[in-house]
């Protein structure tokens, strides 16, 4: 596979994943700011501005840490958190895929990883004795379910490399055929969208200095991760494919693909906007996420692919119809 | 299999999960997408139903009150209505039709109605507010349209949208009936307003009248007790009109009668209930004094007590009869209890030849009137059975 993908692709490609790795960390705390905003909006209260929570995650670097019991291993796992992101972050296509002989991790590849940090990003509340260390474990309990949830959504890609797999999306239209993989879409998107945020309250992390910057900064790309992989699935249209095209065609469809995944974004802010929205305690909105992602991740698979849910027995009679009458077939087509 | 078909299950969980505001979207979403594979009659017939079934009844319960029922069921009613759908997908599986067809083989499939009529179903069951339940039948109507529309099943169209009308109007009557309207209703101007019938209908702000009760008259202390004295002075005012004009010019009446008229309007509702109250009585005793009046006269007075009570009465009951006749230009003033005292002096001062043992009786109370009214009532059983 290696032998069609020329060197000068193979540099854009690496070009264009660091692009988006560092996009996606960027970008990360101005969404977390919007989607905050927005939901200050909608509930009648002041919040931040946009830009706040990147002037947080930036005055937290500077501030010397206070020293706790505990806190190496929580800045350890902050760190690991942090770099378990940024490697999801990179596996993640925002604009552009990349082509075939490319090599590119699988889906359940992907979803672990971004599970491991968020299990990493609970473990600071779990060390720290006191009140957060209920909302530790709840956190931890809900995060840890969240890999079982995800299995139809995870049976649904298959085996494939995700980019071959959203190559495959991206030659249906979401309106049309692709319609199943928009509800695949909606399920990962519940994913983040009750996750550990009671109306904009963080969960409760004493952390301080670097770690909180860090623990911070991880957080949101988690979300973000998320969102943006909700967002490709849902539609894949936009993403740019390589190799296909010539270069200057290929960057076009780039620049496209960013203005699409702003656009995106701003409607998964929106809707985030409008979950936080509705008020549950914690260990309720842990159920309803998980109960949400695993039926409609389900019900996608099954509307997806029927021919592996649906009855075998009904094929044999069907095919069986069809040979003693042959204008059967005709009159299932026609409508 | 079109994005429409997708949604349309998700808005109506929605429905179930947050209320009829998510209506309006998944009938036009519904309508989408019956109209996007063909646009035959049928379909546009369906179409403009599903959207008004489902647009009308958000108008109409957005004209009312939120009647604010406190839900019992909890957020894991929307997932009861997913998991229903996915047993629902699992147990139709793919129509053998499009099974087999080689243009349709492994094509995605969603009874997308018959997930919609679930979640409708399950809305109606589990939510128990009257507006939420409404909202569940008319997702109902609203997937079993679409089922019958994409199965090209006319008679199933035709039925459904006769059921559409017939919840939506019975909704309709039951949220007219039970909730309250938010616009506030003008006062009106025609006669039918004064009456109190067309008064008691009243949760609306726009009923309260131009010249209002003034609330400081409105207390029982005020209205109901003095009511009775005044009554009586203008009782005794007639008495006097007949005897003697005497007491015409008296400065007392003069100020209770311009208390009268500023104020006969304003306490009009309030005096009409005491008035009851107080006519009641007299009532009856007007009617045993009205058969035997000729033994009452010449009765001899032994008890002391027993001839004020019998004047007593008679002053109720011309009071009463006055205050029948003279309904609308005398109506019973408000006044506070120092005029009563007032009222009281100028009462033993002012010369009444018919009602000399005035004084004795100066500290009367409606208990006492009460009592004298049964005292002569009782005479009046005994000089009977004389």
């Amino acid at each position: 596979m290696m032998h069609d993908l020329t060197w000068g692709w193979f540099f854009a490609c690496l070009l264009a994943l660091a692009l988006q790795t560092v996009l996606i960390v960027l970008a990360a705390p101005w969404f977390s700011g919007w989607v905050n905003r927005l939901a200050g909006r909608l509930t009648g209260e002041r919040r931040f501005p946009v830009g706040g929570r990147w002037q947080d995650i930036h005055h937290q670097f500077r501030r010397p840490g206070l020293r706790q019991r505990g806190d190496g291993l929580s800045s350890l796992a902050c760190r690991v958190a942090l770099i378990l992101a940024v490697f999801a972050a990179c596996m993640t296509p925002v604009f552009t895929l990349v082509p075939a002989g490319f090599p590119a991790p699988g889906f359940a590849l992907l979803c672990t990883a971004l599970v491991g940090a968020s299990l990493l990003l609970g473990l600071p509340l779990l060390v720290q004795a006191g009140t957060a260390e209920l909302a530790g474990y709840a956190a931890l309990l809900a995060d840890g379910l969240l890999l079982p949830a995800l299995v139809p959504v995870l049976v649904m890609a298959g085996g494939q490399d995700f980019s071959v797999f959203l190559a495959h999306l991206r030659q249906l239209s979401p309106v049309g055929d692709g319609a199943p993989f928009v509800l695949m879409g909606v399920a990962l998107f519940m994913v983040t969208a009750w996750k550990g945020r009671q109306a904009g309250e963080d969960l409760p992390c004493q952390l301080s200095g670097v770690d909180r910057a860090l623990w911070m900064l991880a957080t949101d790309c988690v979300q973000l991760v998320w969102i943006t992989l909700a967002a490709d699935v849902a539609w894949a249209g936009s993403l740019a494919l390589p190799v296909e095209t010539g270069t200057e065609p290929w960057l076009a469809q780039c620049l496209a693909g960013g203005a699409f995944w702003m656009a995106k974004l701003a409607v998964a802010a929106l809707f985030l906007a409008g979950t936080q929205l509705m008020v549950l305690t914690f260990p309720r909105r842990a159920r309803v996420r998980l109960a949400a992602v695993f039926l409609l991740g389900l019900l996608a698979w099954q509307v997806a692919y029927p021919g592996q849910s649906g009855p075998v027995a009904q094929d044999k009679t069907a095919s069986a119809q069809e040979e003693q009458d042959p204008a059967f077939g005709e009159e299932g087509s026609t409508p | 299999m079109t994005l429409a078909v997708i949604l349309a299950p998700l808005l109506a969980l929605c429905v179930v999960a947050r209320g009829i505001g998510f209506l309006p979207v998944l009938g036009v979403v519904t309508a989408v997408a019956m109209l996007v594979d063909h646009q035959a009659p049928l379909q546009e017939f369906g179409a403009a139903c599903v959207v008004v079934f489902s647009v009308l009844p958000v108008w109409f319960v957005s004209r009312y009150q939120d009647d604010g029922a406190r839900e019992r069921s909890g957020p894991a009613v929307p997932f009861l209505a997913l998991g229903l759908m996915v047993i629902l997908q699992l147990a139709t599986g793919t129509p053998a039709a499009t099974w087999d067809v080689p243009g349709h083989a492994g094509a995605a499939y969603l009874p997308a109605g018959l997930c919609v009529a679930l979640a409708g179903l399950v809305a109606v069951t589990c939510r128990h507010s009257m507006v939420w339940q409404w909202a569940g039948l008319l997702v109902c109507v609203d997937g079993i349209m679409l089922s019958g529309v994409i199965e090209n099943q006319i008679m199933v169209v035709g039925v459904t949208a006769l059921a559409g009308c017939v919840v939506a109007l019975l909704g309709g009557l039951c949220v007219h009936r039970v909730m309250l309207r938010v616009a506030v209703a003008p006062a009106q101007n025609g006669a039918g307003a004064d009456r109190p019938a067309a008064r008691s209908t009243g949760f609306e702000l726009g009923d309260v009248e131009p010249a209002g009760p003034e609330p400081r008259r409105l207390g029982p202390e005020a209205v109901v007790v003095p009511r009775i004295w005044s009554e009586a002075d203008v009782a005794a005012e007639a008495e006097d009109d007949s005897a003697a004009q005497s007491r015409v010019e008296h400065p007392d009446t003069e100020t209770g009668l311009a208390t009268d008229q500023a104020s006969g309007d304003a306490t009009e509702a309030g005096e009409k209930v005491a008035q009851q109250d107080s006519v009641a009585p007299n009532a009856e005793a007007a009617s045993d004094e009205g058969t035997e009046p000729s033994d009452e006269a010449p009765k001899p007075e032994t008890q002391g007590e027993s001839d004020a009570s019998i004047k007593q009465a008679e002053r109720t009951e011309t009071e009463s009869v006055a205050a029948e006749a003279a309904t609308d230009s005398h109506q019973p003033n408000a006044e506070t209890s120092e005029d009563d005292a007032d009222a009281q002096v100028h009462d033993a001062d002012a010369p009444e030849p018919l009602e000399p043992d005035e004084d004795e009786t100066g500290q009367r109370s409606p208990e006492i009137i009460a009592r004298d009214v049964w005292l002569k009532g009782y005479l009046a059983e005994r000089g009977r059975d004389a």
